[in-house]
C-alpha cells in the first residue's frame, strides 16, 4: 500500500464510471442515508488500496490500547495502517474468518467512502490480503459529500444490523455505546435501536466511566482490553453495587471499587471477588497478611510471605490530603477523600507494573519483582475471600463453632499428607512448620479449656 | 482550575452542570453516566435533578475534589442547592436522634397558652403535639377519627406564635373542607376565617383551604399565595399525592412543597396500596429524602410483608401515630336484627338466586367475574332490601362502582310482574323495620342515621316512609354548592340544629370522611351492606369518634334478610373487620386503604367474597 491519497481517489472514480458503462446487471448495495433509503454503487478494488478505519468499534479498545496508539493520530500513514492491521489480526474469530472467505470468497459488499476508507469490512480486507494480496475487495461507494459525523452513524447503523453482543469483546461494545452517545443518540434511543433495556444501556456507560476512573487513578499501564476476558460478569456486579453505594455511603463505594479492582487484576475469579466488600481489608485481608506474614524470619523467599509480612506498611503509603476546591462547600458533604489503605495497595501494584518491580516499604530498599507481587497479591486475596465466604456462611449459623472446627481438622489432616510430601525436599523450612505448630497448640489448648467451662 | 457551571431550572426543579473549558472528558463521563446529558449538547451539559443532586452530592464533592475541579454556582443554583442541602442535613440528624426530638408535656402546655388554641387535647394529642412541634415537618399517621385536625391547629398555632409561619395553608378533599371550618371555631379564639381558597383574606389571618384538584388547576395562583408570607402547609388525607412525581396531584403538591416553611401531612391510611406510597410523603416534608428513607425492599413490584414494618422503624423519627385503642372509645354495640323476608320478596328472591345460578362458575379470569359478581351483588341486594328496584337500575347519583342498568328479564317471565306489582303489594319488611326504629328513637329524643348504598332506597324512605321524621338527606346527587336546592352543608346542618329533623338518610359514598356527628346522634341503621369493610368502618366513624360525650354508647343496627345475601355479606365483613381491627391497633404503618370520596372501592373486594356468593347462589 504505498499509493497517494490523490492516486486512489483517481482509481475509485474511473471503477465508477467504468461501472456506469455496463449494463443494469452490475451489483448495488441499498443503505439508509441521510434518512432516506439509497442505492450504492458496488465497484471492485484493490485490497491493498484500501484504506483501514481507526474509528472501527470492533477494534477501538484494541487500537487505544495499543502500545504504539500515538502513531494512530494519522492514521492514514502506513504505520498507522500496520498497527490496524496488526490489531485486527490479533482479534478472537479472525482465523475463523480467514478460513471462511478462503472457501466461500467475500459474498457481502463493504462500504468505503470516496477517499477509499473502509467504513465496515475492515476484517474481511486484511483477511482478503491475507490470503491473497493482489486481489480485490467488493465495496459499495459512499455519496460524494459525505460527513465523517454520517460515516460514523452509518458505521454504527451497519453494526448495529449485526448479532451485536456476540461479535464485539466487552470493552469494544461500551465504547461503541459511548459512540452513539457522542452522536446524540439518546439512552432511550440506544435502546430502541439494539433492542435493549434503557437501564442496561445506562449501565454500559456506567461501567466504561468506572473504567475510565480506574484508569485515571492507575495511570497509562492499565489497559482498555485489560477488562475484557472474563470481566463483564465481575464489572456488572460492581456497577451495581455502586450505583447503590455512591447514593448512601460513597466512601464505602469508593473502597469497594478500589477493593474489588485490585483482586480484578490480580486475576482473583468472579466467585471470589463477590465475597469482596467496601471492609474487606480490614476486616479479612489485614488478618490474613498477619497470619500469612508471620511465618520465620521472612528470608526464605521474596514471595507471598514478605509482602503479606510487610503489608501494613504497604497499606500506610500512599495517604493524600484533602484539597481544598472551590464551590463545594455548597454541596455540604462531609470534606475530604476517605482513604483506606487499599488505594496504596492499587498503587502500589500499578507501581510495580510501570517499573518492573518496586520496593518494599520498612525493608531497606529490597525490591519486588511485579510478577512475583502480582502472585503474592493474588495469594494473600484468595486465601482472605474464602475466609470471607466461610464466615459469611458460617456465621449465621448455630453450628457455626463446630463447622468450623471441623473445618480445622480437616485442614490439620491435610497438612500432615502434604508434609509427607515436602519434607522430602532439601529447600523445605522445617523451622517454619515448627513455629507454625506451635501456634496452632496454644490456640487448640486455649480452645480446650474453653470448651471444658461449657 | 478548571470549572464546572451551574445554574437552576425552577420549573423542572433541575441543576444544569456546563462544563468548563478545561474539563477533562475522563471526569465528564463519570458526571454524564450518572446524570442525565442533555440531549442538545450531551457533551457539555447534563442535568440533575433536585433528588438525584442530594442522593449524590458526597460523590459528587468527592469526585471533583479528586479530579480538582470547582463548581461555580449561579446565585439562584447557590440557594436552592443550600435549602435542599439544609434539608438533608436536618433529616440526617432528626433520624440519628431518633426520638430525643419531642419537647415536654408540661412546655407544651405552656407553649398552647400564649396561643389562640383555647380547648383542651387529650393526653395522646399532646404526646403526637409535642413531638411535632420538635420536628421541622411533620407527618401525622394516627387512625381516622383521633382528632388529628384539632392537634394540626394546635401545631400551627405553637409554630405562628413562636414567628415560624404568619398562615395556614390546607390541601384537603372537599369533604373535610367542614371539619377544617368547624374546628377552626372550636380550638381557636378568636377564631380566624377559615375558607375556600380565593375569597379574599380578611382581618385576624386566615386559613385557606384548597382541594387537590384546584392545586393543580391554580398551580400559579396557589404557589404565589404560599411565597408570599411564611406558610404553613398542610396535606390533609395525603395519601391522595401516592402517585407523587408522576401523579398530578402529587406533582403539584411536591413542588409547592419547596415554598413552604413548615410542611404536615395528616392521614391515617399513609400505605394504601403498597409501601412506596409512603415516599412521596417523605419527599413533601422532607424534599429527596423519601428514596433514601425507605428500605430498597420497597420499592420492588411484590414486596416482602415485612418491609412495611421495616419501614416504619426507619421512619418512626418522623412520624406520630395514634392507635384505635388509644382513642379510648368504648366499643360500639353492634345489632344485627334478621328481618323476614315479605311473601312477595321471597319470591323475587329465590327467582333470582335461580337464575344467576348458572353464572357461578368458577373456572372463568377473577377479573371477570369480579365485574360481573359486581353486576349480580347489586341485584341482590336491592332485592334483599327493595325488590321494587330491581326493574329501575342505578341512579345517575349512585357512586360509579354501583352503576348498573335495570335487570334484563324477559317478557314472558313471571318475575316480571313480581318486580313490577311488588311496591304495590308489599312494603320491604327492611323500611318497616327501620321506620320503627327511627320512631323508637324520636320518642326517647334521639336523631338516628340510617345508611344505604342505593340512592333510590333513600329517595323511597325519604318520601315515602320516614317523611314525618323530617328527614335530612345525602347523596351523590345532594350538591357541594348550589343557590336552589339544600346543599350536603345545609342538610348536615339541618340535622345537627333542627330539632325536628329526627333522621339524616344518607350513602357511605357521599359522606365517607370528614364528616362528624357523634355529638348528634348516636345511633346508626344500615339497610344494606357491601362486601366492602372499609366502607363499614368510615362511615361508622361519622359517630363513632373522638370527643364522644363520657358514658354515651353507640349503637349500630344491621338489618339483615333472612335467607339473602345479606348474611354472606355479614360473615364476610365480620371477618374483614377483625383484620382491619387489627391493623387499625397496630403502631407500625399498616398497608390499608380506606374509601374516599374519589375512590369509594369496589363493592366485592376479593376472591373469597367469590367462592362464598358462587355457593350461596348455588344454594349450598
Amino acid at each position: 500500500m504505498n499509493i497517494t491519497i490523490e492516486a486512489r481517489r483517481q482509481t475509485i472514480q474511473s471503477l465508477l464510471k467504468a461501472r456506469q458503462a455496463e449494463s443494469g446487471e452490475a451489483e448495488t448495495l441499498p443503505i439508509q442515508w441521510k434518512g432516506k433509503s439509497k442505492i450504492l454503487p458496488v465497484i471492485l478494488f484493490p485490497v491493498t488500496d484500501v484504506l483501514l478505519n481507526n474509528n472501527s468499534h470492533r477494534i477501538r479498545a484494541n487500537l487505544e490500547s495499543h502500545e504504539m496508539a500515538e502513531k494512530l493520530n494519522d492514521p492514514h500513514t502506513l504505520e498507522a495502517q500496520e498497527v490496524i492491521e496488526a490489531v485486527i489480526r490479533d482479534q478472537p474469530g479472525y482465523d475463523d474468518l480467514l478460513e471462511n472467505l478462503r472457501i466461500e470468497g467475500q459474498r457481502d459488499a463493504g462500504v468505503m467512502t470516496v477517499d477509499g476508507v473502509l467504513i465496515n469490512a475492515n476484517r474481511r480486507a486484511v483477511a482478503l490480503r491475507d490470503i491473497d494480496p493482489k486481489s480485490y475487495i467488493k465495496v459499495a461507494i459512499l455519496p460524494e459529500d459525505s460527513t465523517p459525523e454520517e460515516e460514523i452513524r452509518l458505521e454504527l447503523k451497519l453494526q448495529m444490523q449485526q448479532e451485536f453482543k456476540q461479535s464485539y469483546t466487552f470493552t469494544n461494545e461500551l465504547l461503541f455505546i459511548e459512540d452513539l452517545g457522542k452522536q446524540r443518540y439518546s439512552t432511550a434511543q440506544i435502546a430502541k435501536e439494539l433492542r435493549w433495556k434503557e437501564q442496561e444501556v445506562q449501565q454500559h456507560q456506567q461501567m466504561l466511566a468506572i473504567i475510565r476512573d480506574l484508569q485515571q487513578r492507575c495511570g497509562p499501564s492499565l489497559k482498555l482490553i485489560a477488562f475484557d476476558e472474563n470481566r463483564r460478569e465481575i464489572m456488572i456486579e460492581l456497577n451495581k453495587k455502586l450505583q447503590q453505594l455512591e447514593r448512601t455511603d460513597p466512601r464505602a463505594a469508593e473502597r469497594l471499587l478500589i477493593n474489588r479492582a485490585v483482586a480484578m487484576f490480580t486475576d482473583v475469579g468472579y466467585e471470589l471477588i463477590r465475597e469482596i466488600d467496601e471492609d474487606f481489608l480490614p476486616n479479612h485481608l489485614l488478618d490474613m497478611a498477619e497470619e500469612m506474614g508471620a511465618v520465620g524470619d521472612g528470608e526464605s523467599s521474596l514471595g507471598t510471605n514478605l509482602i503479606a509480612k510487610h503489608f501494613p506498611e504497604i497499606v500506610a503509603g500512599g495517604q493524600d490530603a484533602a484539597t481544598d476546591v472551590e464551590g463545594l462547600d455548597v454541596l455540604g458533604g462531609e470534606a475530604g477523600n476517605y482513604v483506606d489503605g487499599s488505594n496504596a495497595v492499587l498503587e502500589f501494584y500499578f507501581d510495580s507494573m510501570r517499573d518492573g518491580s518496586v520496593e518494599i516499604p520498612g525493608t531497606n530498599g529490597m525490591r519486588c519483582d511485579k510478577e512475583v507481587l502480582h502472585y503474592a497479591l493474588k495469594d494473600l486475596i484468595i486465601s482472605a475471600a474464602v475466609e470471607a465466604r466461610e464466615s459469611r456462611r458460617h456465621d449465621n449459623d448455630l453450628n457455626a463453632p463446630m463447622n468450623y472446627l471441623e473445618e480445622a481438622r480437616k485442614k490439620v489432616k491435610k497438612a500432615r499428607e502434604r508434609l509427607d510430601r515436602a519434607k522430602e525436599d532439601s529447600r523445605f523450612n522445617a523451622g517454619d512448620y515448627q513455629l507454625k505448630m506451635r501456634r496452632l497448640a496454644n490456640d487448640v489448648k486455649e480452645a480446650h479449656d474453653e470448651a471444658k467451662q461449657l | 482550575m478548571s470549572s464546572l457551571y451551574i445554574d437552576y431550572d425552577v420549573e423542572d426543579f433541575a441543576f444544569r452542570f456546563c462544563r468548563g473549558s478545561d474539563v477533562p472528558m475522563e471526569f465528564w463521563i463519570q458526571l454524564a453516566s450518572r446524570f442525565v446529558p442533555y440531549h442538545r449538547d450531551p457533551e457539555n451539559v447534563v442535568l440533575v435533578s433536585v433528588d438525584e443532586l442530594l442522593q449524590r452530592r458526597t460523590w459528587l464533592s468527592q469526585l471533583c475534589q479528586r479530579w480538582n475541579i470547582s463548581l461555580q454556582w449561579e446565585d439562584s443554583a447557590r440557594d436552592a442547592v443550600g435549602q435542599f442541602v439544609n434539608l438533608s442535613v436536618e433529616f440526617d440528624q432528626v433520624r440519628n436522634a431518633g426520638e430525643e426530638t419531642s419537647v415536654a408535656h408540661f412546655k407544651i402546655g405552656d407553649l398552647l397558652e400564649a396561643t389562640r388554641f383555647a380547648g383542651q387535647l387529650r393526653g395522646f394529642q399532646l404526646r403526637d403535639l409535642s413531638k411535632l412541634v420538635g420536628l421541622l415537618h411533620g407527618a401525622n399517621y394516627s387512625v381516622p377519627g383521633a382528632g388529628k385536625t384539632a392537634v394540626a391547629y394546635a401545631l400551627h398555632e405553637i409554630e405562628r406564635h413562636q414567628g415560624r409561619v404568619d398562615q395556614l395553608v390546607v390541601i384537603a378533599p372537599l369533604s373535610a373542607f367542614g371539619s377544617w371550618i368547624d374546628e377552626g371555631k372550636q380550638w381557636l379564639e378568636p377564631a380566624p376565617a377559615v375558607q375556600p381558597f380565593g375569597e379574599p383574606v380578611r382581618e385576624g389571618g386566615t386559613v385557606a383551604l384548597i382541594n387537590y384538584q384546584r392545586v393543580v388547576s391554580r398551580f400559579d395562583e396557589v404557589a404565589k399565595h404560599v411565597s408570599k408570607g411564611s406558610t404553613h402547609l398542610v396535606l390533609d388525607e395525603a395519601h391522595r399525592i401516592k402517585r407523587g412525581w408522576s401523579g398530578e396531584w402529587g406533582s403539584a403538591c411536591l413542588r409547592l412543597a419547596y415554598l413552604a416553611e413548615r410542611r404536615d401531612v395528616l392521614t391515617g391510611t399513609p400505605a394504601p396500596n403498597h409501601p412506596r406510597d409512603l415516599e412521596p410523603l417523605v419527599d413533601f416534608c422532607w424534599p429527596g429524602q423519601g428514596r433514601r428513607a425507605l428500605p430498597e425492599g420497597a420499592f420492588d413490584p411484590h414486596p416482602l410483608p415485612t418491609v412495611l414494618a421495616e419501614a416504619s422503624v426507619g421512619l418512626k423519627p418522623f412520624y406520630v401515630r395514634t392507635t384505635k385503642d388509644e382513642l379510648g372509645l368504648p366499643t360500639p354495640e353492634i345489632d344485627v336484627i334478621e328481618v323476614p323476608c315479605g311473601p312477595l320478596q321471597s319470591d323475587i328472591y329465590a327467582a333470582l338466586r335461580h337464575r344467576f345460578a348458572g353464572r357461578a362458575a368458577l373456572n372463568r379470569r377473577q377479573e371477570v367475574q369480579l365485574a360481573e359478581m359486581g353486576r349480580i351483588i347489586m341485584y341482590l341486594l336491592e332485592a334483599a332490601s327493595n325488590p321494587a328496584l330491581l326493574a329501575s337500575g342505578s341512579s345517575r347519583d349512585d357512586p360509579e362502582a354501583f352503576h348498573h342498568p335495570p335487570l334484563e328479564i324477559p317478557n314472558d317471565s313471571r318475575l316480571v310482574d313480581l318486580i313490577s306489582n311488588y311496591g304495590r303489594h308489599e312494603t320491604p319488611p327492611k323500611f318497616v323495620e327501620v321506620a320503627k326504629i327511627v320512631a323508637a328513637n324520636r320518642d326517647a329524643g334521639e336523631k338516628t342515621l340510617v345508611w344505604s348504598n342505593f340512592v333510590r332506597n333513600l329517595e323511597w324512605l325519604a318520601n315515602r316512609v320516614l317523611t314525618a321524621m323530617n328527614p335530612a338527606v345525602i347523596h351523590g346527587g345532594v350538591p357541594i354548592e348550589s343557590s336552589a336546592i339544600p346543599t350536603r352543608d345545609e342538610e348536615i346542618a339541618r340535622f345537627r340544629n333542627d330539632s325536628e329533623c329526627w333522621v339524616l338518610l344518607a350513602n357511605p359514598a357521599a359522606m365517607a370522611e370528614g364528616i362528624s356527628l357523634h355529638r348528634e346522634c348516636n345511633h346508626a341503621v344500615y339497610i344494606d351492606r357491601t362486601f366492602n369493610a372499609g366502607q363499614f368502618l368510615q362511615s361508622q366513624d361519622r359517630i363513632h369518634r373522638l370527643g364522644l360525650p363520657v358514658g354515651v354508647n353507640t349503637t349500630i343496627t344491621i338489618l339483615m334478610s333472612v335467607g339473602t345475601v345479606d348474611e354472606i355479606v355479614d360473615r364476610r365483613v365480620e371477618e374483614k373487620v377483625r383484620t382491619l381491627s387489627a391493623l387499625m391497633q397496630d403502631q407500625g404503618l399498616p398497608e390499608m386503604t380506606l374509601p374516599d370520596e374519589d375512590n369509594y372501592g369496589p363493592p366485592i373486594d376479593n376472591d373469597v367474597d367469590l367462592e362464598e356468593l358462587f355457593s350461596h347462589l348455588r344454594g349450598s
